[in-house]
């Protein structure tokens, strides 16, 4: 990319932090926030600001929404905090003796990837959380089956306290994406949405894994949905 | 992990890294870990993000009531539609409560990240509608009208953020106005407003510059 581009990314701070980007480049603009600081900080300052133009047209809902968002709430599960610093995580990995699995190929795709494309900020965070599954030393994998098309593997480590999918998918239908599903005694739960870069998937399971007993991969519309709508397309055992 | 070229910008990639143990809310811990290590003082919202973010429903319902009208207002302004705010104003306050661990305190308002998602999720709705009528419909030349708010905290906060738009330039007025609470890309206010892109980029940069200063905000 030449200065000229950089400028000009540069100048999507502003209208970023209004949601004034259309989705190609709002995905361009994130990508680039990935690796550059100074726009970061820029950001963090416009979206504080924005976030205040809010203020001038407060209106009360009505006030039956209450219950109903209550409701809901007490039937969804929270994210985990985010952990501090890089350094901090690369001193532990360096902690750990890494063992690769006999199923290799799926460890060189994890950490190959890193190379090959523009990653975007929280992205590397669960890049690196995946490739940190990936060598931990209990880790499984497992080949996932279903009617779908692709291949994916799923990851586990009781160490790591974490369970990942990586493999291959086409890209889901205008308007969709894919979900994974975490499934346990009470059924399934989302364990986030994702979709793949080019072909590459790689995907950390956000949520409770400690419970579930298998994983499952549907497509649906974007944003996600509370429950599976479409068929599982991918499925597996947790050991 | 290779390193990723940066190339004119400064800095390096973030340093956030998502970290068990699951399940999550850890009970009893009062520590939630920001890049500063330390919290936002001067919000009172603070403190009740912290309790939600440990999983305490009483004060999720304490979020609720400070920021309902600052996310429904917003998420009302841009989609219009009452039916579509009410259902962007559920799904945003779930987001809330999902994310509530993620939120780095020493980044600014709680109030101001809350509308933050909501003016998002509503700008996504309004986007991945079929028709977009709305986008025909003629351009608006004044200020956003005032809508009635309830509860003094927020008619003071609307009264001071439409005085801050109100020492703008009509221009750079404007084109907030068009962006933020119509919810339009930047290149849909160049065309309706018949400027360049880059100007209105500018207009939009120099708007929230000044808004920032005015308002004092600190990020």
């Amino acid at each position: 990319m030449n200065a000229h581009d950089e400028i000009e990314l540069h100048e999507l701070a502003a209208p970023y932090a209004l949601d004034a980007l259309d989705e190609r480049e709002r995905a361009a603009f994130e990508a680039h926030l990935g690796r550059c600081e100074g726009c970061r900080r820029d950001v963090a300052e416009l979206t504080a600001t924005a976030g205040e133009l809010a203020g001038a047209v407060a209106e009360a809902p009505p006030p039956e929404l209450r219950a109903a968002v209550l409701a809901q709430v007490a039937d969804t599960r929270q994210q985990p905090p985010a952990v501090s610093s890089l350094d901090d995580h690369r001193s532990r990995r360096a902690a750990r003796v890494p063992r690769l699995l006999a199923a290799a190929a799926a460890l060189v795709v994890v950490a190959g990837l890193a190379t090959a494309v523009v990653l975007q900020q929280g992205r590397l965070a669960e890049l690196e959380a995946v490739e940190q599954l990936a060598t931990a030393s209990d880790v499984t994998l497992t080949e996932l089956s279903g009617p779908g098309e692709g291949e994916l593997r799923l990851l586990s480590s009781q160490e790591e306290g974490s369970v990942a999918v990586v493999g291959e998918l086409p890209p889901p239908g205008e308007g969709r994406t894919y979900q994974l599903w975490l499934i346990d005694d009470a059924g399934p739960a989302s364990a986030g949405t994702f979709g793949p870069e080019g072909t590459r998937v790689e995907h950390l399971a956000e949520g409770d894994v400690a419970a579930a007993v298998a994983v499952g991969v549907t497509e649906e519309p974007a944003g996600g949905s509370p429950q599976p709508t479409g068929e599982i397309l991918h499925a597996g055992e947790l050991r | 992990m290779a390193e990723v070229a940066g190339a004119r910008c400064s800095g390096g990639p973030a340093s956030t890294v998502v970290e068990g143990p699951w399940p999550a809310a850890q009970a009893g811990s009062d520590d939630i870990t920001t890049t500063d290590g330390h919290p936002s003082i001067d919000d009172p919202l603070g403190a009740v993000l912290a309790a939600v973010a440990r999983g305490d429903e009483a004060a999720f319902a304490t979020l609720y009531d400070e920021l309902a009208p600052t996310v429904h207002g917003i998420v009302r302004r841009v989609l219009r539609d009452r039916a579509q705010a009410e259902e962007v104003t559920q799904e945003v306050f779930v987001e809330l409560w999902r994310s509530a661990a993620r939120h780095d305190r020493a980044r600014g308002r709680v109030r101001a990240w809350a509308a933050t998602i909501a003016h998002r999720r509503a700008v996504d709705r309004v986007r991945s509608e079929e028709a977009g009528r709305r986008r025909h419909e003629r351009v608006p030349a004044t200020a956003p009208p005032p809508d009635p708010t309830e509860g003094v905290l927020d008619r003071l906060d609307g009264d001071r953020v439409a005085l801050a738009l109100g020492q703008l330039t009509d221009l750079q007025r404007q084109a907030i106005e068009l962006a933020y609470y119509d919810g339009r890309t930047y290149r849909e206010v160049a065309r309706l407003l018949d400027a360049p892109e880059g100007t209105v980029k500018a207009r939009i940069r120099d708007g929230l510059i000044r808004l920032r200063d005015t308002l004092g905000v600190t990020a």
